[in-house]
């Protein structure tokens, strides 16, 4: 019901944040104030109690949320793996087939969202009219001028409400100075907005100073701000003051002490010492610590080294006997604690194990920014274990209720690099459609592993497919990777068919080596690249275009080796086009090959010459002779 | 509870192909109840059968009781399309009981009302779908259990060691359903090359050959990390003290603000951007309440938009032309939908200025 009630008589600037994280918001203050009933709450939450097996309650009434239908129609619709994601249009000209692509266009479209809110808010009159019934609020303009103007407490309170620290200070100073007093609350929510917009000019303290008796709240704000602005001695001194005023501070205070904790200290154990100190006086104070709290010890943990190690478990333990139920920020922390990237690993795959046992299966609310940090986490220490089987899990628990959420977008490539290296290419293809390229555009790297998978696994047939998806993915211009393809094309023979495609393929990527429309070079040949070439459409019995790039040789000045030239005139032989033959002699002396005389040899034991021929043999056989 | 309504609105979705064309006219809405309906006259023919009734309400009590005003909108085309859909069910019954392979004695419950459900299927539509929500309700609660088919064996034998091994009750069956999850022996996870011949092909996260071992192994592995000391520095219980009344304060809405910015908040298909506009309020809500938004006016009674009179005896005079004139406007604001009784109100004093202001005038034309 606050929810409600705040939308309704906040101003607009401030309702536009609640219904950007309306929903977060409710998670989040349903964990920390539980005594209130919230309206918005879903469906899920008013599971009727069931007590024992055989005793059912059944409630007189049952109340859906407003999103219970569509939550009901949405839990049908599974991901379509042959779709781009939902946001991007349905057109196969506006979808996007890079990740670079992916970027601009999800960016694009937040910048267009922007600018239309821009200007509905920088000409209001014009975006007055209201259609709407019931009246939507959200979509109109957004009045961010201040209504009431004339210098009183209620003027103080909307000036903080829409977040003008400048003028919230000015008014605040004008009031005292005409000798209303402001209440402390009020004041403690002006402490809250200078301490949170960073204190420029001082105000906080002066303001501070200024109040006769100042509660928690008001120490609360000073702290938390000077953590968050890098204060953190201060932060301390002024905990001090407060110890020494005899005032208890409450748990959000302590959580920015202990974030602060690690960054006045040198030393590990001093660090930690004086975190312990903080929390035995937390709980002295009988302040009750929330998620947060024991989240930030543990992060802190992570900076301590060894000392980490071995206090992290205790401190999870200890959460679970306050009945705080961690999330995946923490299970994080607790990884990044056991894990360091680069360290070598011994023996530490249990802790994975022992977590992924923890959170199978139950599905997380975010709670805490670090729990999108989980996944990335986990799957970088499945890769650098090489756990598949954890990488599994680690996939599985992806798909429980929301957690889908909680992802950042890297998951995906160390997914498929893991599965790469470790399955059977039948899995890595059914990982590669699924996800490429509705979720994931692999890198040119990650390219050139699918490629060796291939090797691997001898299924090099696919290749022309591989190659499309390289083309559309928009690294069809990469050196390595193409020349890598054009290796594993040419090295083997394969039967006729995949002959015929992998000659296909090769032409293909033949246009990415030429000057493109506005004369720039993508690529430039070397000469395995164009021996493989050749050699490719050779072995698919394509002579006349084999010959084309043979001159190639000569405009990129690139020398072709013995075995292609070999290779060629076995093939002319099978054609027997003595002519072509004799002119690749001379294109073999032409580039003043060492193998020319071998090659004169074979062409005159092997074919039948004219005399002309003989002759123009024969001189060249001097020729190469003499050079010698 | 939201994939059992789901279940039931895909089932409905099927249907509209044989109904008449009095269905579509009805709302969704009503669709939850009508299920309900016949559910009333199922718990009486269930009753003597303890053990599926009690889970047969465990589905009934999720619906909601409006069932009566549409018990005789539904009678009709109901019976007329249960074969269809009592056909439809069951297969989705049966592929259920396939895929859902439930800890043995909760099979032989389910089986079991399988059976008497198709008995009675054609006098009761409801009940049937009392089946289909009850299998699908307790699907997601077991589809740990999905994985273990092949395993149900090893988990009865290793059920009866444990029976010995610890000298717990009812914690037992959490505990062996931890125990699945905890495979891994000690440290053969390292000993494997990264060309290896892998057992697990279709990725169930585990092999069978580990069977028992591992799961004892599971289970005393659980003892070490997460249930060792405590830091001891915090007792539990300590109540929470009263915050401040003062609403989210900035740090919570930034913290807020935060969150929303590392996890992923777009919406994956066109009923999740539906969801967001709902809650930003740019959506009607399902099932649509004609009268949603309209609140306020729902509690102003009738005779305040219609008897307008009361409006009229201060200030205007009793008889005369503009009295017929007002008693005109009077009629025509009863009959309008659109306005409130506040509107209605300031038409009327506005023409209320209006003559007082022609005053003369008036004065003029009468002398």
């Amino acid at each position: 019901m606050h929810i409600g009630v705040m939308a309704s008589s906040c101003s607009q600037a401030l309702r536009h944040h609640v219904c950007k994280s309306s929903r977060i918001l409710r998670v989040h203050l349903q964990k920390s104030w539980p005594n209130r009933s919230f309206v918005l709450s879903s469906a899920v939450d008013q599971q009727p109690a069931v007590s024992s097996q055989e005793e059912i309650v059944i409630p007189k009434k049952k109340t859906w949320s407003k999103e219970a239908v569509l939550q009901a129609l949405a839990s049908t619709v599974n991901r379509d793996s042959t779709a781009s994601d939902y946001r991007f249009q349905d057109d196969p000209y506006l979808t996007p087939k890079t990740s670079s692509e992916f970027k601009l266009f999800s960016f694009s479209q937040e910048s267009g969202r922007n600018a239309a809110k821009y200007f509905i808010n920088t000409y209001p009159k014009y975006f007055q009219k209201d259609y709407a019934q019931p009246h939507i609020p959200c979509l109109m303009p957004e009045t961010l001028k201040a209504q009431i103007e004339e210098v009183s407490e209620a003027a103080l309170i909307e000036r903080i409400q829409m977040r003008k620290v400048k003028a919230a200070v000015d008014l605040y100073d004008q009031l005292l100075q005409a000798g209303t007093s402001v209440s402390l609350d009020v004041t403690n929510q002006l402490l809250d907005l200078i301490c949170f917009y960073g204190d420029k000019n001082n105000n906080a303290e002066r303001i501070f100073a200024l109040l006769s008796e100042p509660n928690t709240h008001s120490y609360s704000a000073l702290i938390r701000g000077m953590v968050k602005y890098g204060a953190y001695s201060k932060a301390f001194s002024i905990y001090t003051d407060l110890l020494n005023n005899r005032l208890k501070a409450d748990v959000h205070t302590f959580n920015a002490l202990i974030t602060a904790a690690p960054e006045v200290k040198e030393k590990y154990n001093e660090k930690w010492e004086l975190i312990v100190d903080l929390l035995k006086q937390m709980a002295e104070q009988k302040v009750k610590p929330n998620l947060l709290t024991l989240n930030t010890v543990l992060k802190t943990l992570r900076r301590c080294g060894t000392l980490g190690k071995s206090q992290a478990f205790p401190v999870i333990s200890e959460m679970k006997a306050l009945s705080i139920e961690p999330s995946l920020a923490s299970y994080n922390h607790l990884l990044a604690i056991f894990y360091k990237p680069g360290a070598p690993i011994q023996g530490q795959t249990d802790v994975l194990q022992e977590v992924m046992n923890e959170v199978s299966r139950k599905s997380f609310t975010p709670q805490d920014p670090d729990d999108a940090q989980f996944f990335i986490t986990a799957m970088r220490i499945c890769l650098d274990t090489k756990d598949m089987e954890q990488a599994y899990r680690v996939h599985e628990l992806l798909g429980v209720g929301e957690n889908w959420r909680l992802l950042g977008n890297d998951f995906q490539q160390n997914i498929y690099y893991l599965l790469c290296m470790m399955e059977n290419i039948d899995m890595v293809l059914k990982w590669y459609r699924d996800l490429v390229p509705s979720v994931y555009y692999p890198s040119s790297n990650v390219m050139r592993d699918l490629l060796q998978a291939l090797d691997t696994d001898n299924r090099l047939d696919l290749i022309p497919q591989i190659w499309k998806d390289i083309k559309q993915l928009g690294h069809g211009n990469r050196q390595k990777l193409v020349e890598e393809l054009l290796t594993l094309m040419a090295r083997e023979k394969h039967n006729q068919e995949v002959q015929e495609s992998f000659a296909q393929c090769a032409l293909d990527i033949k246009k990415m080596y030429d000057a493109g429309d506005r004369g720039k070079v993508m690529l430039n040949w070397t000469a395995t690249s164009l021996s493989d070439l050749i050699s490719v459409l050779l072995a698919a019995q394509r002579r006349q275009d084999a010959w084309e790039m043979l001159k190639l040789f000569k405009t990129h000045n690139r020398v072709p080796s013995e075995e292609l030239l070999n290779k060629f005139l076995t093939c002319i032989k099978e054609s027997g086009d003595v002519n072509q033959a004799v002119e690749l002699v001379q294109i073999s002396a032409g580039f003043c090959l060492p193998e020319t005389p071998k090659l004169i040899q074979r062409v005159q034991q092997e074919f039948e010459l004219s005399e002309q021929q003989k002759n123009i043999l024969s001189d060249l056989e001097i020729q190469t002779f003499n050079s010698d | 509870m939201q994939v059992r309504s789901g279940l039931i609105h895909t089932q409905n979705a099927r249907l509209p192909s044989t109904k008449c064309k009095e269905r579509e006219s009805l709302a969704s809405g009503i669709w939850a109840p009508c299920t309900a309906r016949p559910l009333g006259t199922s718990s009486i023919s269930f009753s003597g059968n303890k053990e599926s009734s009690t889970s047969l309400s465990e589905g009934k009590e999720n619906e909601p009781e409006k069932n009566e005003a549409n018990a005789e909108v539904n009678t009709d085309g109901q019976n007329a399309e249960v074969n269809e859909v009592t056909e439809n069910s069951q297969q989705t019954l049966t592929s259920q009981l396939e895929t859902e392979p439930v800890v043995k004695p909760e099979d032989s419950k389910q089986v079991e009302k399988t059976k008497s459900g198709k008995e009675s299927l054609l006098e009761l539509l409801g009940a049937m779908k009392v089946e289909v929500t009850t299998a699908r309700k307790i699907r997601p609660s077991k589809t740990s259990r999905m994985s273990e088919r092949p395993d149900q064996e090893p988990m009865e034998s290793a059920h009866s060691m444990f029976q010995h091994a610890a000298a717990e009750g009812s914690p037992q069956q959490h505990i062996i359903a931890d125990m699945k999850v905890g495979r891994r022996p000690n440290g053969r996870s390292n000993a494997r090359p990264t060309s290896q011949i892998r057992f697990d092909d279709d990725g169930k996260g585990y092999t069978q050959e580990r069977g028992i071992t591992g799961e004892l192994d599971g289970v005393r592995k659980r003892k070490s990390p997460f249930t060792s000391k405590r830091l001891n520095i915090f007792t539990a219980g300590v109540e929470q003290d009263t915050l401040s009344d003062l609403g989210p304060t900035l740090w919570d809405i930034d913290l807020a603000n935060h969150i929303v910015q590392t996890t992923n908040q777009m919406p994956r298909n066109g009923f999740e951007e539906m969801i967001q506009w709902t809650k930003e309020g740019k959506l009607w809500q399902y099932p649509i309440n004609n009268e949603a938004g309209l609140e306020e006016e729902a509690s102003v009674p009738f005779h305040e938009h219609v008897f307008l009179e009361k409006h009229l005896d201060e200030s205007f005079p009793r008889q005369g032309p503009v009295r017929h004139f007002m008693e005109l406007v009077i009629t025509g604001l009863a009959k309008n939908h659109h306005l409130t009784v506040q509107q209605k109100k300031e038409h009327i004093d506005w023409f209320r200025d209006y003559f007082r202001q022609k005053d003369d005038v008036l004065k003029e034309a009468e002398a």
